[in-house]
């Protein structure tokens, strides 16, 4: 459970680094914008390290959902599945 | 498309609203006699209106339409049971032929008076029981029996019997030829679905005028869709053909010259039964304009001295009178039909003139034996039928054994010989489509196990097993390996193509039932693997678009139904009707040369976050530097991007030593040379002369690069100074610089003009 605590921090800690929290300003609403959401930290710090796809990437909304620079959909996409992954694309807002 | 009994319609039955009578437009008198006909006693003392208010109600009375049916003869009955067969309409040409083959009319003679003669059609016509469609009103009887498009009252119909279907005899019986070909409904529906694979399907395309692809769009279609050619009757720019069907059926749309893949509506249509497909591309055949039998695509605008295509009102016309005498075959019985002999009953059965257009050049270039000799012929019939299949019987070949066969509505066979004899029969799939309604669709329901699905992600396909929506389901979901024509095919499951089917819409789940109601031999453990596999790495990384991200307090009350909370700072919530993007093009950013960026009052996190991406923080502001955009880099954030978002936020244009400033730390940078030169500038053209053509000097020169200005290499500035003083030229003015030049209007700045030129120039003395 420790190590699992630690690793939790570990990851947490890379990707304030690669890719900060975002903090809402006063009032603050972006409309039709994309997110990326991964199963946990770790995936997301992959993406973010990783220049092919970190350079869509603005911002962390949480730990496993990421802000995608708007009007950059496409690419991210492209990117995303040249690297090798296989994204689902969906308008829902999630679970 | 389909009967109420769930049934196909008559290929050639159209559904469009039809009969109309048109009183407004008729006199008074014929109003008049028009309602008294329907039953009003005192139709004679009736203005006009009240007789066309009286004939609007009569019309729908079923009372009154009985009694109008009770009042017709046999042969005016029979009629409109041959407007029942085709759904109410039917076109002047086809129904003429339908009245001469029923024996309801003759031929008229030569001087014989319309009239005079016994004519239902005509009888009908003026009670206005059928009623002309659109501007064709008229008839005329210069090439025999001829109406204009007729509908036919729809209360009548509800009456009358469907015609029974008139069947095909050949003149000649001809034996089974040795070798035959047919396609497959899942063949012809796999090479539909190749042709929309190779679309563009998200951005359109601009097309030529008429809405055909242009030629480039055409050599890359025949590159990638690669449907398999038909040998040995060529079938040309067959993959405009499979374009033109799939417009045909609502899968392309075109408006102007843009051309628009609706991918829904293919996988729709592409997901019906064979017959019901079938049926689509036939029609969709007789309407297509852009592409040509044994011609291939067409321009839209013809030239009247030297045609380059068939006239398309002919063309559709005689493509209708072909498929008449196609559904009379699908009633025949069912023996080949040897091509000069099924010409011969063509010509018989439609008329002279019932395919009738002036063109002569085809890719399938038959030698009739009819036709060799047909100048020397007496004048007339024989001689107008050599003439007629030299230019129309070729068509109706490369129709038959190239266009319908590639469509799966013929099976074709050939004996060999001197000649090849070409026959033909209809294939199951055409009996059914074009023996409609009569003909049930119950023997080409096809559906059942006709896979094999192998460990290794290989599916071998029966495709003579297999209905076209199976067909096409599993290319969803499974690479063809091969592009040969035959009925097994290979199909390959990659993670690629299961991921293709998957963003399409079609769950995992669905794949796995697919695969087990057709697999003849189950389905392998390591298929389900890859299936479930593919399916939870898809889940594992989701991209959610059209959302809106609005801010959130921590303490803020739990998310409305329908939202969604991310951590305690940030809420999503469903993109609704909003369009536009709030964050994205804000323009609040002030850059200096120096590389600050200061955040005005309105900068939103849009602009905050892609700030943060490539510049540090400077105490209140932020400052863009080698250290910041090297960082960027790192990150994989292009200068092209910086610059991107810099022009996006700026509220004017951004300062362009900054923007070369990006691209010099993004590098490489710009290379530029800074140092001394040695600069004569001369006063006249003798000047110019004496150094340009000296052989002494002119080895120092490094450039000329004005009409004043020779640049000299540092090290022999002295020799130079030496040499023009000893030919007395005034040494010591001033140094008069040029005018500068405006860079030209660019984003990206010109390094030359925009850096600080620290040259020292050598003055003469």
């Amino acid at each position: 459970m420790g190590a699992r605590v630690d690793s939790m921090n570990e990851n947490r800690t890379t990707l304030d680094n690669l890719l900060p929290l975002l903090e809402p300003t006063s009032g603050s609403a972006v409309l039709h914008v994309a997110v990326v959401e991964v199963r946990d930290a770790a995936d997301l710090a992959g993406l973010a390290s990783d220049p092919r796809m970190g350079r869509f990437l603005l911002g962390r909304l949480s730990d496993t959902v990421a802000l995608v620079d708007p009007g950059a959909e496409e690419a991210f996409l492209v990117a995303l599945r040249d690297a090798g992954h296989t994204p689902k694309r969906t308008k829902d807002v999630g679970p | 498309m389909t009967t109420p009994g769930g049934r196909l319609q008559h290929i050639l039955a159209d559904d469009r609203p039809s009969y109309e009578l048109g009183a407004r437009h008729l006199d008074s008198a014929r109003c008049k006699v028009l309602a008294r006909q329907w039953g009003c006693k005192e139709a004679t003392k009736l203005r006009k209106e009240p007789c066309i208010a009286y004939l609007a109600g009569a019309l729908k009375d079923p009372a009154r339409v009985r009694e109008r049916w009770n009042a017709l003869d046999t042969s005016q009955r029979a009629v409109l049971s041959v407007f029942k067969r085709y759904g109410g309409r039917v076109s002047g040409e086809i129904l003429a032929r339908e009245i001469l083959s029923r024996g309801l009319a003759s031929e008229p003679k030569t001087g014989e008076y319309a009239w005079k003669r016994k004519d239902p059609v005509e009888e009908l016509r003026r009670e206005h029981l059928l009623a002309s469609l659109g501007s064709s009103s008229w008839s005329h009887a210069y090439y025999g029996l001829s109406y204009p498009n007729l509908a036919a009252h729809p209360g009548l119909l509800e009456i009358a019997e469907v015609a029974a279907p008139l069947g095909w005899k050949a003149s000649n019986a001809t034996d089974p030829p040795r070798v035959t070909q047919m396609r497959y409904a899942s063949e012809v529906a796999l090479d539909l679905a190749r042709v929309a694979d190779a679309l563009p399907s998200v951005e359109e395309w601009k097309g030529l005028s008429g809405g055909a692809l242009s030629k480039a769009d055409r050599a890359r279609l025949a590159r990638t869709a690669l449907v398999p050619k038909t040998a040995p009757i060529p079938v040309p720019d067959l993959e405009c053909l499979c374009y033109e069907v799939l417009r045909g059926v609502g899968a392309v749309e075109v408006r102007g010259v843009m051309g628009r893949l609706r991918p829904e509506r293919v996988r729709q249509f592409l997901s019906q039964p064979s017959a019901v497909q079938c049926r689509a591309w036939v029609r969709a055949w007789i309407e297509m304009s852009m592409w040509q039998d044994g011609i291939g695509v067409v321009p839209d605008r013809d030239n009247p001295q030297e045609p380059v295509r068939i006239e398309p009102d002919k063309l559709r016309a005689s493509r209708e009178m072909l498929t008449w005498a196609l559904t009379r075959v699908a009633h025949g019985t069912g023996d080949w039909l040897d091509m000069d002999t099924f010409l011969r009953d063509l010509w018989d059965a439609a008329g002279e003139h019932g395919i009738d257009f002036y063109w002569g050049r085809y890719a399938w270039d038959v030698d009739f034996p009819v036709t060799r000799g047909r100048d020397s012929l007496p004048i007339g019939k024989e001689r107008s039928y050599a003439y007629w299949v030299d230019r129309e019987g070729g068509w109706v070949a490369n129709a038959v054994f190239g266009t319908l066969y590639q469509l799966g509505l013929v099976e074709r066979g050939s004996r060999s010989g001197r000649r090849p004899l070409w026959s033909f029969r209809l294939s199951p799939l055409g009996r059914v489509v074009l023996g409609a309604p009569e003909v049930s669709d119950e023997r080409v329901r096809r559906g059942g196990k006709f896979l094999t699905v192998q460990p290794n992600q290989e599916v071998v396909a029966y495709l003579d097993e297999a209905g076209s929506g199976e067909a096409t389901m599993l290319a969803r979901f499974a690479e063809a390996s091969s592009t040969s024509a035959g009925v097994a095919r290979t199909f390959r499951m990659t993670r690629a193509s299961v991921y293709a089917a998957l963003e399409s819409g079609l769950r995992a789940e669905e794949i796995v039932v697919f695969l087990e109601q057709h697999s003849r031999t189950g389905v392998p453990a390591e298929v389900m693997h890859v299936l479930s596999d593919s399916s939870r790495k898809r889940e594992a990384l989701v991209l959610r678009e059209g959302l809106h991200l609005v801010g959130s307090r921590a303490d803020a009350p739990p998310s409305k139904p329908g939202c969604r909370r991310l951590g305690d700072r940030w809420t999503l919530e469903p993109g609704r009707g909003a369009t536009g993007l709030t964050g994205s093009g804000a323009a609040c950013w002030e850059a200096d040369e120096e590389g600050r960026v200061r955040l005005t009052g309105d900068a939103d996190l849009v602009a905050s976050a892609r700030l943060r991406r490539f510049a540090e923080r400077d105490q209140a502001d932020w400052r863009v530097t080698a250290e910041s955009i090297a960082t960027a880099r790192e990150r994989g954030i292009t200068a092209e991007t910086i610059v991107r978002w810099l022009t996006a936020h700026h509220p004017g244009p951004v300062p362009p030593s900054l923007v070369a400033a990006v691209h010099n730390w993004a590098g490489p940078a710009d290379g530029l040379f800074l140092g001394e030169l040695c600069v004569i500038q001369v006063r006249s053209d003798r000047a110019c002369r004496a150094i340009q053509e000296s052989l002494e000097v002119r080895p120092w020169i490094i450039s000329h690069p004005a009409p004043d200005l020779f640049v000299i290499r540092p090290e022999r500035c002295a020799e130079v100074e030496r040499w023009l003083a000893r030919r007395g030229f005034a040494l010591g003015e001033a140094y008069r610089p040029p005018a500068m030049t405006e860079p030209p209007p660019s984003d990206e700045p010109r390094m030359e003009t925009a850096s600080p030129a620290r040259g020292r120039a050598k003055r003469q003395r």
